[in-house]
């Protein structure tokens, strides 16, 4: 997979997102960056992609979004992961879990 | 979802408000990310740089972030559609003929639609009308009402129906301050509540025995909620108000639920009464009494789990045993009025019982198809505007698709200008279709009744004309649309119009315009001679001039010999008005459908006996043969020294054949039998019988669409028990004359008789071809149109290809090419693309023709009179339309025409 997020199917965006907010709330830079982070530069989230993704959770009622301070005194919108949102992320967990398995016993068989 | 949902309306009202909220977190993303990459290291520039980089085109991702909303599509469709509302208000003369044609289609089709649904398809408005059944004698002829004692009968073996009730549609009259009315009453034995499941809105229903023949009547009714409300105002205090009816009082002990005005929809009731009242009506003659008097509707529900099929076996098996023994007179009376062979039968009974579907079902069921075929063209040429207009915007359309506009949104921009015309055509269509049926109601309703129909929008009628509407629009859109999204924008951004590629369609689309155009006249053709022979056909009167009243009295009873008098003294006085020829009273109102019939008998001069049990009986007064016109062939009729002496007929022809086959009837007997057909020695002569004076011509005295009857003419003055007069004719000069001397003098020498219902033998004549005329009216309106459209149709067509192709023609003639020859290739082609729709058009036609064989009438079908006919008018038609576009292809100047580029 190239450095493109483009590469990530929408879905899958999605609960990369969820899974960060469920660690602590945070705007969408620090979500972009956090991403980065763990995947060890293998995904990088350009804003084209990561706040349409946040706007549709905040409209399906997964995520709560409010404007705060930053650490730096400056606006931004904060993102809050919600018992649905958690829900979801859940399930798509488990969705996931069972597609890579199958895949694994595919390339392994 | 709720969130999704507000979030998005607040975002389409106020969009300022949403980019700004999208302005904010992109920027807020943008100062974060230069505020991380300055805090590992970088200068400010190079990370504002490096920031800017990673962000990409800002205007990208705002938009991208737009697009995530639901809003934002629809904003996008708003858009759409006012771009495609600015395009058609451009072109305004294509708009108005487009919404114009469709509107016609839509609107036919609308009011046809409108008639069929609220006399064919519509449910009684009660609970679970599906589980309703109705009752009935069924013979060839269609169905008809049964008597009171056979249900009697039923009502002891109710069988596979949980109950049944009887009902009559009449009229009562109703009395107010001094002025009576007549009002349209139903009669109904109390188990109608339960059955229908009738929950009235005020006080309380009937017992279940009310109604009854052997329960005593109780003198109550209901309202109906509209007759409450129009004519009670709405009285709060309604239970317990009497009003006086028939000369009695009746109690109102409620009011019935909104919208059930009876059973059937052609008669609406003001009040219900119970079936008992009848007898109120009626008197001496009540039909609740009597044997073999047919006259009510039986319907009842089923139980649950029991279907019709099982109502129909059982019905089989048990009832025909109980009908004959029930009522011994119905099978000799039955066997008179319907040709015999009548067999009870059970029906579904959801749309309840109505005489008018009977005479309409046909009809309407023909119209409907004739509608299909009528939008179909209408869509065609709708199709031929549309195609036109984008051909002129060709260019428009090149440019969009160079610029990169994807095939799916040119073919939505004009599916959408399309769909925009098809509005309009809705809205219009849908205030013509209402007016249209309006009138053509007025063609069904009977003289001096209600009207036929009570015509309601409902759900079903606006679903149907949305989805009519929208649907022939985007149909007719389909294949412009495609053309406009296929633009190539190599060979239409040139100017160059060498290409006729846009005619190919309107090439196939004319034979199938002519094809539908053939149909339609063809079905006019038909429906119209088949009006006019009616018409033609002698029907034994002569209607110029003959105005009819029709009278009531105090109380029918015949044995009140000064109403009699009255009468004639009626007459009498008419008679010596000015401008007044000659009046008569008659007991059958011609041409409305009634009928009287009794058993007579002669004796040949061997002695053998010739009776029939169908002889018509008219009686009346001396001056009847003149008055109504019908001639005498042999002998005399009636004069004023008849009056005292023995008992004297006239009878008509076909009467004199039968009695009297080969001999000379004058001063022979025919006889009245008394309910039996007469043993072999019968008396020569009794008191019974009538001495021949004359022959009279046959006369469709019953209706003139069905053959004329043997016929019996007899004198008032003779009748020891005749039935009091039922109306008066007048022969006059002037109508509006003769209606109000009879209004005169029935005031006068009638008092407190009701006004009388007066109308002509002309307005006799239409009522009773009524079904005739709705065909003749409506189809003859669709032939018309279907004329204008195709000649419109071929016009267009061909001054587009003349157009397109006037290089070309202009090369060729600078080649030497002939004038004449350029017409006569165009003459051609079109000629052959005619020849296919003419023929494809055939086919349906000898199809249609096979389905409309019952409603035709001295014309048949494969008649090639009418096959001329119609390729004639469309041949005209045709002619005139490709005579402008010739003349144009004729004149062309070559060096002008390869000039223009």
């Amino acid at each position: 997979m190239g450095a493109e997020s483009r590469d990530l199917v929408q879905g899958t965006l999605e609960m990369l997102v969820l899974k960060t907010l469920a660690l602590e709330s945070m705007h969408g830079y620090g979500i972009s960056l956090r991403i980065e982070q763990i995947s060890n530069g293998v995904f990088r989230i350009n804003p084209g992609s990561l706040l349409p993704a946040l706007s549709r959770l905040e409209r399906s009622g997964r995520v709560r979004g409010e404007w705060r301070a930053s650490e730096n005194n400056r606006r931004a919108r904060y993102y809050t992961l919600t018992a649905a949102g958690r829900k979801a992320l859940e399930q798509e967990c488990r969705q996931w879990g069972r597609q890579v398995a199958a895949i694994s016993r595919i390339l392994e068989a | 979802m709720l969130r999704s949902l507000i979030d998005g309306v607040r975002a389409l009202l106020h969009p300022a408000e949403r980019n700004a909220q999208i302005e904010e977190e992109l920027k807020s993303f943008f100062d974060a990310s230069v505020e991380d990459k300055i805090r590992s290291g970088m200068s400010p520039e190079k990370a504002a740089r490096a920031a800017r980089a990673e962000i990409g085109s800002g205007e990208t991702v705002r938009h991208k972030i737009w697009l995530a909303g639901w809003e934002s599509a629809v904003d996008s469709l708003m858009r759409d559609l006012r771009f495609a509302a600015r395009q058609v208000k451009k072109s305004p003369g294509f708009a108005v003929v487009t919404v114009l044609t469709l509107a016609l289609g839509i609107g036919a089709n609308t009011a046809i639609f409108l008639l069929t649904y609220s006399l064919l398809l519509k449910s009684l408005p009660v609970p679970d009308p599906g589980r309703l059944v109705r009752y009935s004698a069924f013979s060839k002829d269609g169905d008809h009402a049964i008597s009171y004692r056979v249900y009697e009968a039923m009502r002891e073996h109710p069988g596979p129906t949980s109950g049944l009730f009887a009902w009559d549609d009449s009229v009562a009259e109703l009395d107010e301050g001094g002025r009576s009315s007549q009002i349209p009453v139903g009669l109904a034995t109390g188990s109608v509540f339960q059955v229908l499941q009738l929950r009235p809105y005020l006080g309380r229903g009937f017992e279940e025995a009310a109604g009854e023949r052997g329960v005593p009547l109780e003198n109550e009714a209901l309202v109906s909620y509209g007759y409450w409300k129009s004519h009670f105002r709405s009285d709060p205090n309604i239970l317990g108000r009497t009003i006086e009816l028939n000369h009695g009082q009746m109690t109102i002990i409620g009011v019935l639920p909104p919208g059930f005005e009876g059973i059937a929809p052609e008669h609406r009731d003001d009040l219900l009464l119970p079936l008992s009242f009848e007898r109120v009506m009626d008197g001496k003659f009540a039909m609740i009494d009597q044997a073999g008097a047919f006259w009510l509707t039986v319907m009842g529900r089923l139980k649950p789990g029991v279907t019709l099929q099982q109502a129909r076996s059982a019905l089989t098996a048990t009832a025909r045993l109980d009908f004959d023994t029930a009522d011994p007179q119905h099978k000799l009376l039955t066997n008179d009025l319907f040709g015999g062979g009548y067999r009870l039968g059970v029906v579904a009974g959801r749309t309840g019982q109505s005489w008018l579907r009977q005479q309409y079902d046909e009809p309407l069921k023909v119209l409907e198809g004739l509608c299909a075929l009528m939008m179909l063209l209408c869509a065609v040429n709708v199709a031929l505007l549309v195609l036109a207009r984008v051909s002129g915007r060709l260019h428009e359309f090149a440019v969009r698709s160079a610029l990169g506009a994807a095939r799916s949104r040119l073919m939505s921009q004009v599916l959408m200008e399309t769909a925009l015309l098809g509005l309009a055509g809705l809205a219009l269509g849908g205030c013509l279709g209402w007016e249209l049926a309006q009138a053509l109601v007025t063609i069904i309703t009977k003289i001096g009744d209600q009207p036929a129909l009570n015509l309601q929008v409902g759900a079903a009628i606006i679903l149907f004309a949305v989805t009519l509407g929208l649907g022939a629009a985007l149909l007719a859109g389909l294949w412009p649309a495609w053309r406009a999204s296929h633009a190539a924008p190599a060979l239409d951004l040139r100017q160059a119009r060498t290409q006729t590629r846009t005619g190919h369609l309107g090439r196939w689309l004319i034979p199938i315009q002519v094809a539908l155009g053939v149909v339609l006249i063809y079905a006019a053709v038909l429906m119209t001679s088949t009006l006019r022979n009616y018409l033609k056909e002698n029907s034994g009167f002569a209607p110029d001039g003959v105005t009819f009243g029709d009278l009531s009295y105090q109380n029918a009873d015949p044995s009140d010999q000064g109403q009699v008098r009255k009468a004639f003294a009626l007459a009498e006085a008419l008679r010596h008005q000015p401008g007044i020829e000659s009046a008569a009273l008659l007991s059958l109102a011609p041409v409305r459908g009634w009928s009287m019939t009794g058993v007579y008998y002669s004796r040949g001069p061997k002695g053998q006996v010739r009776a029939s049990e169908g002889i018509w009986n008219q009686e009346g007064t001396e001056g009847y043969f003149a008055t109504l016109g019908t001639k005498i062939l042999e002998g005399r009729g009636f004069a004023s020294m008849d009056i005292g002496g023995a008992k004297v007929c006239v009878i008509s022809r076909s009467a004199a054949n039968f009695f009297f086959p080969g001999e000379d009837p004058i001063g022979r007997f025919i006889t009245e039998g008394n309910g039996q057909p007469p043993p072999g020695k019968a008396p020569k002569q009794s008191p019974a019988s009538y001495r021949v004076i004359g022959v009279a011509q046959n006369a469709r005295i019953g209706s003139l669409a069905k053959p004329a009857p043997m016929a019996l003419y007899t004198l008032y003055a003779q009748d020891k028990h005749p039935w009091t007069p039922n109306l008066v004719a007048v022969r006059s000069s002037n109508d509006a004359l003769a209606a109000a001397a009879i209004r005169r003098e029935v005031a006068l020498i009638l008092p407190g008789a009701l006004s009388p219902k007066i109308y002509t033998f002309d307005q006799a004549v239409d009522a009773d071809l009524s079904r005739q005329r709705l065909l003749s009216n409506v189809s003859g309106g669709f032939a018309l149109l279907a004329l204008a459209l195709v000649g419109a149709g071929l016009f267009g067509v061909l001054s587009r290809t003349v157009t397109e192709r006037r290089r070309e023609i202009g090369i060729r003639m600078a080649l030497g090419a002939e004038r004449t020859r350029i017409v006569v290739t165009l003459a051609r082609s079109t000629a052959i693309r005619i020849g296919i729709g003419v023929v494809a058009g055939a086919v349906l036609a000898a199809l249609a023709g096979r389905l409309m064989k019952s409603l035709l009438y001295g014309v048949s079908a494969e008649s090639p009179l009418v096959a001329l006919a119609t390729l004639g008018l469309l041949a005209t038609v045709l002619t005139t339309a490709f005579v402008l576009p010739a003349g144009r292809a004729a004149s062309i100047q070559p060096m002008e025409a390869i000039r223009d580029e």
